[in-house]
Order: C-alpha cells, then sequence, then structure tokens
C-alpha cells in the first residue's frame, strides 16, 4: 500500500488541522441542534398556545425537530376548532417551517419565509363555519407584513363536503420582492393543473396571468385589483362533454367595484362561439342582502336556423334574500326566428330555495307569460305560483306546477329537455273553473264568452310548438258569434244573437298550420249545436255544423213558423250549415240535409230566389 | 239672340257626343269582328286604340280584359300578369275581376309560384262572401273581347272558371 501521508508530512498536519477544525464544529453543531430540538421539543406547544388561545385554536403536533441551519419539523400537526367539534380543521403527516436567516441576521427578527406541509388534510365545511365565527383571523392574517415567502403543499386532500370525495390538491407558491407566482394541481373528478403569477402594484395589485388547463379545456385570466375596482380579461376553450362541440368564450372584459358591503359588476361581456353576452349586476351585502342583474345573449345572424331558431334572450331580475331563499322580481324575454316569435316571463314575488340541497322549490306571487305568434301576443296572468322540481342527472327536467288562474285553478308539470338546442319544452296540465271572459288576452275568441271553464291539456314548444286537449265550459254566455248571428239574421232567430246557460265541450288542437276545435257541442235549452271548425295559418275556414232548434225557437221566429209549416217536424231536424272562407269573412251555405231537402220540394223556386237575393242583402 | 246662342251649343253637344259614342263603339266591333275572324292581332291592336283613345268608354273596361287576354293566349305571361295586375287594380269591385284572378292564379299555378297562388287565392276569396241557402253554386258569365264566353262559378268552398264551358281553372279555399 503506498502511504501518500508518508511521503507529503506538511500536508498531512494541514490535514489534520482541518479535521480537528471539522470535528469541533461538528461536535458543536451537533450540541447546538440537540440544544435547539430539546429547546423546541420543550417550548414549541407553549409558543404557538397565545395565538391559538387568541383564535380559539388548538394546535398540536407529535413531535419537533430543528433542521440545521433554519427550519423546524413538526411531526403530525393537527389544528382544531376548540369552540367545535373534534374534527380536526387541518392536519399533516409532516410541516416543515423554514426561517429568514438574513432576518434573523440582521434585524434579530424571526420571521417564516417557508411552510411546506405534506400529507395535509383540509375540512372545508369546517374552515366556512369557523371563519363565520372568527373573523379577527382574517383581520390578523391581512394585517401581516407583506414579507418573501414560499409555500409548498403536497399530497393534500381538499373536503369540501362531508358526504363526497375529497379533492387532491398541491401548490407551490412563492411571494419575492412583490411578485408572486404560483403553479400546482387540484384532481376531483378530473386533473386541473394551474399557474398564476401577479405583482403588487400599490394601492393594488396586478394579475399577470391565471391559466388553467383540463384535458383538451383551457382558461386564461389576467387583469388588475385597484382602488375597488376588479378588471379582468381573458378567454377560455372548452372542448369537454357539457358542450356539443368545442366553445371558444373570447373577449372576456369584466369591470367589478367593490364597495364597503356593495359589490357591483359594472361590466361583463364576452363571446360565445361569437355570440355576444353582456351582463350587468349588483349584490349589496345587508340584512337581507339585494341583488340585481341584467344579462342580455344576442346571436350571429348566421348562427340562426330552423333548427335551432333563438335569436336573442334577455333577463333582467333583482331581489332580496329570504329565510333561506330569495325573493325576486324579474322579466325574462326569449326572441325566436319562427312563427312563434318570443316567449315572455315576467314574475314579481319569486321564491326560490332549495329542500336538503335537492328539491327546488319556486313560488311566485304574481306572474304573467306572454308568447306572440305570428304578430298576436298571447297572455297568461297568474297568481301564487308554486313550482317543484327536482334536478336530474340526465338532460330532462321535470317541474310540478299549480297556480290561481283567472278566479280558477291550474295545475300541470312541465318537462324541460336541456339537452336540446334551444330547449325543448313539453308540458301538461288542467285548469278547473276559470272565468273564460278574462281570457280575452290569451286568444280574443274568449272576448266573446262569458262562464267558467275547465280544460285539460298537452303543449309542446318552441320547436314543432303544439298546444291540444279538451275544454268545457258550463253555464256560459256567447254574444256576437259571427256564425250565430247569421244563423240569426237569415232565419230570423234573435235569441241566437245572444246564448245564454250553454254548457260547452271540445277538443282543441293549435299548431302553426292550424287552429282546430273538434267533437264541438254547444248546448242551452233552445239549441243544440255540434260539429267542427278549423282554421288554417292562413286564416281559411273549414267547419261543418249541425243544429237543432227547439219548437219554441222555431214557433218565436217568422221564417221558423214558415218552415214549421212546411215541415212540422222540423224542430227535430238538424240544421246542417257549411263554413269556408276567410275567418273574419266567412261564407255560409245551408248544406244538404233531409230538412232542406223537406224544405226546397214545399216551396216554388222563384220564392227560393227571393230568399237568397233577401239574405245577400241582409249579409251585405 | 241668347236663345240662340244656347240652342247652337246645345245642338253641337248633341252632334259631338254621339259622334264619339259611335267611334267607340265601331272601334269595338271592328276588334270583335276581327278576333271572330281569327285575326286575334289586329284585334288586339283595336282594343288597345280602345284602352289609349276612349279610356273612360265602357268598352275599355272589356278592351283591357281582352289585352290580358291576348297576351296569356300568346303565351306571354309576364305581359298577361302584368295587364290583368292592372285591370284587377281598376276594377276590384267588377265580377270580370275574379276571372282576372283566376287568370293570374292559373298562370302563377302554371309557373309554380305558390306565394303567388297563395296572394290570388286570398284576393279572390277577400273579393265576395258567399252566402248559399237553398242553392248550391252561384254564377255569372261575359262574353269577353276575343268572343269566349267566361263563367265564374262560386261554390262555398271555391270558385272555378269555365272558358266555352270548359273547367279553366280552380281556385279551392
Amino acid at each position: 500500500m503506498i502511504n501518500y501521508f508518508a511521503r507529503s508530512p506538511s500536508k498531512w498536519k494541514r490535514w489534520k488541522r482541518w479535521m480537528f477544525i471539522g470535528l469541533i464544529i461538528t461536535s458543536m453543531g451537533s450540541v447546538f441542534c440537540f440544544i435547539i430540538d430539546r429547546f423546541l421539543h420543550q417550548f414549541a406547544p407553549s409558543c404557538a398556545g397565545p395565538a391559538a388561545d387568541q383564535f380559539k385554536l388548538k394546535i398540536s403536533f407529535k413531535a419537533v425537530h430543528y433542521r440545521f441551519p433554519h427550519q423546524v419539523v413538526l411531526d403530525d400537526l393537527k389544528v382544531v376548532d376548540v369552540s367545535a367539534g373534534p374534527t380536526a380543521l387541518l392536519d399533516a403527516s409532516r410541516a416543515v417551517l423554514g426561517f429568514s436567516i438574513p432576518l434573523f441576521s440582521a434585524h434579530h427578527e424571526i420571521h417564516v419565509s417557508q411552510i411546506m406541509l405534506d400529507h395535509m388534510t383540509v375540512h372545508l365545511p369546517e374552515w366556512k363555519d369557523y371563519i363565520t365565527r372568527n373573523r379577527s383571523l382574517v383581520s390578523w392574517a391581512r394585517s401581516l407584513p407583506q414579507r418573501d415567502i414560499r409555500v409548498r403543499l403536497a399530497n393534500t386532500q381538499v373536503y369540501y363536503d362531508q358526504a363526497a370525495a375529497p379533492i387532491a390538491f398541491k401548490i407551490d407558491f412563492t411571494f419575492r420582492r412583490g411578485h408572486w407566482t404560483g403553479h400546482g394541481f387540484w384532481e376531483g373528478k378530473g386533473h386541473y393543473d394551474y399557474e398564476f403569477a401577479g405583482d403588487i402594484a400599490r394601492p393594488g395589485w396586478q394579475l399577470t396571468k391565471i391559466v388553467v388547463r383540463h384535458d383538451r379545456s383551457f382558461l386564461q385570466l389576467w387583469g388588475s385589483w385597484q382602488e375597488n375596482y376588479l378588471d379582468w380579461k381573458g378567454f377560455v376553450f372548452y372542448d369537454g362533454p357539457l358542450a356539443k362541440g368545442p366553445l371558444y368564450i373570447l373577449d372576456i372584459d369584466g369591470h367589478l367595484h367593490i364597495k364597503d358591503r356593495d359589490i357591483a359588476l359594472e361590466r361583463l361581456s364576452f363571446s360565445v362561439n361569437g355570440d355576444k353576452v353582456q351582463a350587468t349586476a349588483r349584490y349589496v351585502m345587508g340584512d337581507p342582502p339585494k341583488f340585481g342583474a341584467n344579462i342580455t345573449y344576442t346571436r350571429q345572424a348566421g348562427h340562426v336556423h330552423p333548427q335551432d331558431p333563438l335569436k336573442n334572450a334577455d333577463v333582467y331580475f333583482y331581489g332580496q334574500g329570504s329565510g333561506q331563499g330569495a325573493l325576486v322580481n324579474g322579466d325574462v324575454n326569449f326572441y325566436f326566428d319562427t312563427p312563434l316569435e318570443r316567449l315572455r316571463l315576467g314574475f314579481e314575488g319569486l321564491n326560490a330555495f332549495a329542500i336538503n340541497n335537492k328539491f327546488l322549490q319556486l313560488k311566485v306571487r304574481q306572474g304573467e307569460s306572454s308568447l306572440w305568434y305570428n304578430g298576436h301576443e298571447h297572455k297568461i296572468s297568474f297568481e301564487d305560483l308554486w313550482a317543484g322540481a327536482q334536478p336530474d342527472q340526465d338532460a330532462r327536467e321535470t317541474m310540478i306546477l299549480s297556480a290561481r288562474l283567472y278566479g280558477g285553478r291550474y295545475q300541470g308539470q312541465v318537462m324541460v329537455d336541456t339537452g336540446a338546442k334551444p330547449w325543448q319544452i313539453k308540458a301538461q296540465g288542467k285548469i278547473e273553473e276559470v272565468e273564460a271572459g278574462r281570457m280575452n288576452e290569451v286568444l280574443e275568441y274568449f272576448t266573446k264568452c262569458r262562464g267558467r271553464l275547465s280544460a285539460d291539456f298537452d303543449v309542446r314548444a318552441p320547436r314543432d310548438p303544439v298546444l291540444s286537449g279538451t275544454l268545457s265550459m258550463r253555464d256560459g254566455d256567447f254574444a256576437d258569434l259571427s256564425f250565430l248571428k247569421w244563423v240569426s239574421r237569415t232565419f230570423q232567430i234573435p235569441v241566437l244573437e245572444h246564448l245564454s246557460g250553454a254548457d260547452l265541450f271540445c277538443r282543441f288542437k293549435v299548431d302553426t298550420q292550424s287552429m282546430a276545435l273538434e267533437d264541438l257541442r254547444l248546448r242551452t235549452p233552445d239549441l243544440d249545436l255540434s260539429g267542427f271548425f278549423r282554421v288554417d295559418a292562413d286564416d281559411l275556414v273549414s267547419s261543418r255544423i249541425f243544429m237543432r232548434f227547439s219548437e219554441k225557437v222555431l214557433n218565436g221566429s217568422p221564417i221558423g213558423r214558415k218552415i214549421i209549416g212546411l215541415v212540422p217536424e222540423a224542430w227535430a231536424l238538424p240544421f246542417e250549415f257549411r263554413l269556408s272562407g276567410n275567418f273574419h269573412h266567412m261564407n255560409f251555405q245551408w248544406d244538404d240535409s233531409p230538412l232542406k231537402r223537406k224544405v226546397r220540394q214545399r216551396i216554388p223556386h222563384f220564392i227560393e230566389r227571393t230568399i237568397e237575393r233577401r239574405v245577400e242583402e241582409i249579409a251585405k | 239672340m241668347k236663345l240662340f246662342i244656347v240652342f247652337l251649343l246645345f245642338s253641337h253637344y248633341c252632334a259631338v257626343v254621339p259622334v264619339n259614342a259611335a267611334e267607340d263603339g265601331v272601334v269595338w266591333q271592328e276588334a270583335v269582328q276581327m278576333a271572330k275572324g281569327g285575326d286575334a292581332d289586329f284585334a288586339f291592336m283595336r282594343f288597345r286604340i280602345l284602352v289609349h283613345d276612349y279610356p273612360d268608354s265602357r268598352r275599355a273596361v272589356d278592351a283591357r280584359f281582352a289585352l290580358g287576354e291576348y297576351y296569356f293566349l300568346r303565351g306571354n305571361f309576364a305581359m298577361a300578369i302584368q295587364e290583368f295586375g292592372d285591370f284587377c287594380a281598376r276594377y276590384p269591385k267588377r265580377e270580370e275581376t275574379l276571372a282576372a284572378l283566376g287568370y293570374l292564379y292559373q298562370m302563377a299555378r302554371m309557373q309554380g309560384q305558390t306565394d303567388a297562388m297563395k296572394k290570388y287565392r286570398d284576393r279572390v276569396i277577400a273579393s265576395r262572401q258567399v252566402i248559399l241557402i237553398f242553392n248550391e253554386k252561384k254564377s255569372f258569365q261575359f262574353f269577353s273581347g276575343f268572343q269566349r264566353r267566361h263563367k265564374v262559378v262560386f261554390y262555398i268552398d271555391k270558385i272555378e272558371v269555365l272558358i266555352d264551358d270548359k273547367l279553366f281553372c280552380e281556385v279551392p279555399f
């Protein structure tokens, strides 16, 4: 073996000296570390004590170690809210606190410049309760001096709901000389990477970027916070299961003003695949809190087509908190490029709240729903609407409804297919004992009748819209019906000008092509009417009506008496009529029937012609 | 003297008016004779003279209808539509207007113009309210300038236009 030291005694001496110095330093360091370690072991719990007492927190750990030169390691750290249950607000298998050596050397200040937590568990509901009861912690955190710090949380589990699975979370945050950066991920139902960066720019801060990535989706925002004003801009690209195709949310431009307890979204605009969305909103914290918003959605003309005819939509609402929910007034409008031009829902005193976070309940003190179809407005006004819905996982939402409607009641259910574009609505319901005269705002035909109306109906809209059902009325009054008026004048039966005490039944169907009353039956003590009446989209009528008059009515009419004179059994035979032409200008014909044939057999032709001429004179 | 002047003016008026009335009648008769003789083009020229030189003559109405009819028979639908359209606008209350609308409807149908068909159908419907008590139909007829017998028949749900007893068009509603 070669002895290198033997050949260089002076070098060997130098090595010995250095080894000795090293041994001394190591021994002193070990002793120093041991003393610090023992000191921490003894006094660390009491160091945390005053702060913990102030914020009603119990901080505990299994062991504490000193790690040369400036770190303290806590094993099994637990932070518990002493005024609540035993569930820890936070626990970590290992917490490493690093102290700033320069600050300690220069100013003898002990400043935490590093916080690293590993295998940490955070319970957000408990934190929420705790912060609500101890707002001083927030004030204290705000009062801390803005010193350089780095915070790293690894293998963190965040419980945002006691029943739900936790979210895995990681962050590496650095604040250094007024500039802050961070990055990490969270992983719940999917994996999301994020990063952010910004600068302190007194009296506010600048957000250089906040970026979130998930599969093929991407979000980037940037902005600033200056003197109570938050401005942000950004864009989003989303290609995931919630959208049918790629979603480009571009040109995001927001401006928020926060002053005391007043939060005002003074401007928010963005485009969704080229369609413009604009919104303003306001929220005033108080008891009760008050809020309002105005949102408009304007689609590009090129996006509107028969399969997707929605042109614009706007929503306006304002209200205040009430109990567990909110009391809201508002107005919602949808505009379509179809014969159904517009749908409107106006409401006052809307109170919406959820039961067990599952069953959504909605009450409306007063409201009205209008639709504009081929230039005509049809309106339904209602009061005391109650609606209940249970949000479903699939794209079909069902809502149960009841309301007071024109002196009667409405009950039914509405199914909304949110998977369709635009949303497709199907509704079923029945109305009972509604005052028909007040329904003239629904259909102008109701201006001509009075009475209590009941109906069952099915509705489908806005694609292939159709309304169908059955309708009945008891003890109704009918006046100024053009057909009855014509019969009245032609056969001189004045009682038909105004029918009283009539019972009506019919099936009805209204769609884009036609409106039809089928199985029409109208009965009074003096009249028995049946038949059908159809009007198409061009206002063209197709109808057949069968009428039987009582003997009393026929004897009360000069022409009726003549007919009875010719055909004694006329009161038992129906008059059959056919109606055609324009709805506002109908053609009438006494249709071929046994009664007509018997009358014709008994009068000469010149009398027929005289009667025809006279009737034409009446019509003019 | 005054009486003499009044007499002169009256005699002049009596002399002038019958002459004008006779002139339009003569032109009409010439046109009809030419139409009967198969000279449709010369008849057309006479009908044009009637329309332009005697616009207030009662024969001018028939002559205008005949202009549209001439263009239709010659297959010049664009001019026929213009003439019949002008006829309907000038004489909305006349019964011949329904026959003119029948021509317009038929041309729209032959050209596959459904919107135009609908427009003329609606004008037919709006032109008259039909009330039928004992009869199933009502009708009127007239001879056009080209001596074709036009018959318009109203039913409760349609009108028919027949020319020389042959169905020319049916407008259902």
